[in-house]
């Protein structure tokens, strides 16, 4: 039923490529973390790791004052640093431009977590390998939303191919104001945000007021 | 069915219909190309798993859930796109309701009490031991002559609190004290004196202008789920193509501290708490003084004119509510102009309004918003619940002649509910003795005010003799039981439901077991259906069916559901709607409300023949008025993944909040030389607890917060954030724990937060007799 092909049989096909990507709108946003727990519960992410995470801020002074969120999660680069920094090149970019890691090949070295600006990577405490998010490739393999969009309250999270014209997702790019975290870098990040906050987007900015433990949970 | 927006936009709307795409969802402007929910593929194998739908009840919002199993184990919950509340979303709760199945300290086998009372020791036995003392005892209340010592409390059960009832008046005993009403009491009596059904359903998704008092929909609301996606909806501001989704709705936000939602709202007005009353009196006088009410529906469909109304807020004047409520008069003068101007509009109202000791009169002020601006019941106003009602198969017991100060409401006429917070305090003080007492999902010893104090009355075996408790995990109270009885999670039980249709199409919703209950748990239905045939046939002859034929018989009044297959629909489907049916609005202009004058009563003669004031008023709260220089107000807050006492098990949620800080204005914490980080004592008139300050900009001067859901000293070792060694390797990854992570856990001694509610003194509202949680006074005291 659905329209979306998986990316090997889009390259075979000759038909335009499929390029993955996330929008985050803020303003949909409602800071529940529902998110950061579908993607545990679909990926079996261990305790102490998340590949998705809300950063919740306030700002201002009382009484002017407001919380901004930012979810957070790998963005899949265009220009993905990572890749390059892999002695074994366990990590890869998918035609669809998902960034994999081959988990039979990775040995554990952290090279690509330590390129990371992002910081989105992680080593599995029980198996040693690197992990991050990957869409849930799996899940859009087979035509299937990945699972912290499905469950999003506010639908602030759109997912899609966006080479086709006719998707949400590339129509709400092409009309809406975006942004990527850290664009000077050139790494194409493509997970873009609508109305984010320029505080939340600076990792060493504003305050976590309902995680006061860490800084970041990456 | 599946589809995706983009067959959808092909087909158009007429198109979508034809396809049996409710007209509930061609509203929904967010299906994309790929499916959304409903399936699921193994990581692993590539494999579709089998879907099982089903309910949650990982809080009171019972969103449409799917199971999805594979090899007798369950893999994942997701989201129901179906179902017509919640559309195919499921919060963090719902999703971590895996972690409650596979909890390694799960009580999974009924247990015995060997030791002395709270020293932990238990025996396994077996299931027939376990009916056969329950029923010896029961004979020994019922042959005593006074079956009115037995009672049941029970908690998070919504419907199956029916059944609950039957056993206990089967018995002959009127205590069935049954679910406690979700954010207290107060509020359901308001509603209920003033338009006769006891809840409301703000229609956010269709609303232009949202007014909040003391209401967090973002993180707890008791529809939360189904209540936000639709007022993010409302306020979105994404275009998807030429079309601008929607013109954003304007919201503002009454709070005592910057939540989820007041952090997001267009305005936030700090407020004293306690005081929001007098603010929405103050925006009706302004509202009535500039003639911009509905005067028509105030006529037709109120029992009070509005020119005495205008007399009777006479005094509640913009500058008066300034003085007491530290809101600027010329603030609630635009608002008010505002609210009335705009149409459709609602307010948004529950916690930190009711509860209160003004908490009913408070509720009714700000229920009389939308009344005098007709915004009662229309598209976009402040809507009624639709929902549909269960039968009882008969017969039905009688309600017991006998009379208990328990459920007898004393010196609370006007209260719906039996007061949960005041049962065992009761019988400490001698009004109702107790020979069994059993508990469902309910644990006091955690969740009610001065929880010590209900610790030492469980504990006290000449004033709970025998106690039964039935629950799916060791929690604080069951751990001072004498019989321990293992209970099914959400997941596992077969339970309907029909919450209030934020579509305004009522429909049943149905929870079935995505695997079978794990160990030896019963579910509560079957455990009472054997329980009564293990004692006399005077009980067992109300009981002459199985839990199946039970859920047939409740649904057997909903026609159309019947028609479409009635159970065996609902188990493949999981929830049932008319799918022809139109949105009800207005419908008091049928039926009139269900109020002695069938109109909304602000004059209440209700609330008169008590003695207390029929129309609506500010009643300033006693304990306010003596606030001494350095006292504090203490409020305290849900977390955006935890319900109440019942989600600290869940490692998924405890991991991202375990720790609650007690939040203070920077300018307090000032003149209290506190800095972030501080070790800090929180002083009550009952207690004391010590926990670690954080400063915060968005927290009014006069009020100090502490989170709830924390600082559990039982309820498994996840919730007091234990690492240990099991078959599942997250808990030895367990990273929140003492030994581990550092200076929260070094003030506080543990890594699992504090517990605000044991220095929250026991005090019920007057009328509707709720517990007031947000009234206490406290000093910060640096250590």
């Amino acid at each position: 039923m659905s329209k979306t092909q998986s990316p090997h049989a889009s390259t075979t096909d000759k038909a335009p490529r499929v390029r993955f990507a996330m929008v985050l709108d803020l303003s949909r946003c409602v800071g529940c973390h529902s998110c950061s727990v579908a993607c545990k519960s679909e990926n079996e992410v261990p305790l102490g790791k998340f590949r998705s995470w809300v950063k919740v801020i306030e700002k201002g002074r009382y009484p002017d004052v407001s919380r901004q969120f930012l979810p957070a999660l790998c963005n899949n680069c265009d220009n993905p640093i990572c890749n390059r920094n892999c002695p074994v090149r366990a990590t890869y970019r998918r035609p669809d431009g998902i960034v994999q890691v081959n988990q039979h090949r990775c040995i554990g070295c952290m090279y690509c977590m330590a390129s990371c600006p992002y910081d989105v990577r992680y080593i599995n405490p029980l198996r040693k390998i690197i992990q991050k998010c990957f869409f849930c490739d799996h899940r859009v393999d087979h035509g299937l939303a990945p699972a912290c969009v499905e469950t999003c309250l506010g639908r602030a999270r759109i997912f899609g191919d966006i080479n086709d014209p006719d998707s949400e997702i590339a129509q709400t790019l092409a009309t809406n104001p975006v942004t990527t975290l850290k664009p000077g870098l050139g790494t194409e990040p493509h997970v873009f945000y609508i109305a984010a906050d320029y505080d939340a987007m600076d990792p060493t900015s504003g305050v976590d007021v309902n995680h006061i433990h860490f800084e970041h949970p990456f | 069915m599946k589809f995706s927006r983009r067959t959808f936009l092909k087909l158009g709307a007429a198109g979508a219909a034809s396809f049996g795409v409710s007209r509930m969802l061609e509203t929904a402007p967010d299906a994309m190309e790929l499916i959304m929910g409903g399936d699921e593929v193994s990581r692993t194998t590539g494999k579709h798993l089998k879907p099982v739908p089903s309910t949650c009840l990982n809080c009171y919002a019972r969103c449409g859930n799917f199971g999805f199993v594979a090899y007798g184990a369950l893999l994942k919950i997701g989201p129901n796109p179906d179902h017509p509340n919640s559309r195919g979303r499921l919060c963090a709760k719902g999703q971590a309701g895996l972690n409650l199945v596979y909890d390694p300290d799960r009580l999974l086998y009924p247990l015995k009490r060997v030791g002395h009372r709270g020293e932990g020791q238990w025996k396994r036995i077996s299931w027939e031991e376990a009916y056969t003392e329950i029923a010896a005892r029961l004979q020994g209340v019922l042959e005593s002559g006074h079956p009115e010592e037995f009672a049941f409390q029970s908690d998070r059960d919504i419907t199956t609190q029916d059944i609950t009832r039957r056993f206990v008046h089967a018995l002959g005993s009127p205590n069935a004290l049954v679910h406690h009403p979700v954010g207290g009491p107060n509020k359901q009596v308001a509603q209920q004196l003033t338009w006769g059904v006891d809840y409301d359903i703000p229609d956010v998704a269709n609303t232009e202008y949202m007014l909040i008092f003391g209401s967090n929909p973002y993180e707890a609301h008791y529809m939360r789920t189904s209540f936000v996606q639709r007022i993010t909806e409302a306020r979105s501001l994404r275009r998807v193509s030429a079309n601008l989704l929607r013109t954003k709705a304007k919201m503002v936000t009454f709070d005592v501290r910057l939540t989820q939602t007041s952090g997001r709202s267009d305005e936030w007005h700090p407020i004293i708490p306690g005081t929001d009353a007098v603010v929405a009196l103050a925006m009706c006088h302004v509202i009535l003084e500039k003639g911009l009410e509905d005067r028509a529906f105030l006529d037709a469909w109120t029992n009070y004119s509005p020119d005495k109304l205008k007399e009777h807020l006479a005094e509640y004047t913009p500058e008066a509510a300034e003085k007491i409520s530290g809101v600027p008069a010329e603030e609630i003068r635009r608002i008010a102009q505002e609210f009335a101007t705009t149409k459709p509009a609602t307010t948004i109202s529950t916690g930190g309004v009711t509860k209160h000791a003004n908490g009913v009169q408070s509720e009714r002020c700000v229920a009389l918003l939308n009344i005098i601006t007709g915004n009662i019941d229309v598209k976009g106003g402040y809507c009624l619940p639709k929902a549909y009602n269960f039968r009882e198969p008969e017969p039905v017991p009688p309600v017991p002649a006998r009379k208990s100060k328990l459920s007898g409401f004393g010196n609370y006429p006007l209260a719906m509910t039996e007061l949960h917070h005041m049962v065992l305090p009761m019988v400490k003080r001698g009004h109702q003795r107790i020979q069994v007492y059993m508990t469902y999902q309910h644990n006091p010893a955690y969740s009610h005010p001065e929880g010590w104090l209900i610790e030492q009355i469980l504990k006290d075996e000449d004033l709970i003799p025998f106690y039964v408790a039935i629950d799916s995990a060791m929690t604080e109270s069951a751990y001072l039981a004498d019989l321990v009885l293992p209970a099914p999670t959400f997941v596992e039980r077969m339970e309907l439901e029909s919450p209030a249709a934020f579509e305004m199409v009522p429909f049943v919703s149905l929870r079935q077991p995505m695997i079978p209950a794990r160990g030896e748990s019963v579910p509560i239905t079957a455990m009472l259906i054997e329980l009564a045939r293990h004692l006399s046939d005077d009980v067992a002859k109300y009981f002459d069916f199985t839990a199946d034929e039970y859920l047939r018989h409740q649904i057997s009044g909903i026609a159309p559901l019947v028609q479409a297959g009635g159970l065996d629909y609902l188990k493949e489907h999981g929830v049932f709607y008319d799918k022809e049916a139109e949105p009800q609005y207005e419908v008091f202009k049928s039926t009139g409300f269900n109020t002695p004058s069938g109109k909304i009563e602000i004059y209440s003669t209700k609330l008169e023949e008590q003695g207390f004031h029929p129309l609506p008023i500010y009643d300033p709260i006693s304990a306010h008025k003596t606030l001494r220089p350095g006292e504090l107000h203490l409020v305290t807050h849900q977390w955006m993944v935890h319900t109440h006492d019942r989600t600290a098990n869940c490692m998924w949620l405890s991991e991202i909040i375990h720790e609650n800080p007690v939040y203070i204005n920077s300018a307090t914490a000032a003149s209290l030389n506190v800095r972030s980080r501080d070790r800090v004592k929180v002083i009550s008139k009952v207690g004391e607890i010590e926990t670690v300050a954080q400063v915060v900009e968005g927290i009014h001067p006069q009020v100090v917060a502490i989170g709830d859901s924390c600082g559990h000293w039982q309820y498994g070792r996840v919730a007091q954030a234990n690492r240990f060694k099991s078959q599942d390797p997250n808990s030895k990854l367990l990273w929140w724990g003492q030994e581990k992570h550092g200076w929260f856990a070094e003030a506080t001694g543990t890594g699992n937060g504090v517990h605000p509610k044991p220095i929250i003194p026991i005090m019920s509202d007057p009328i509707g007799g709720g517990q007031c949680w947000m009234d206490t006074k406290v000093r910060i005291k640096k250590v």
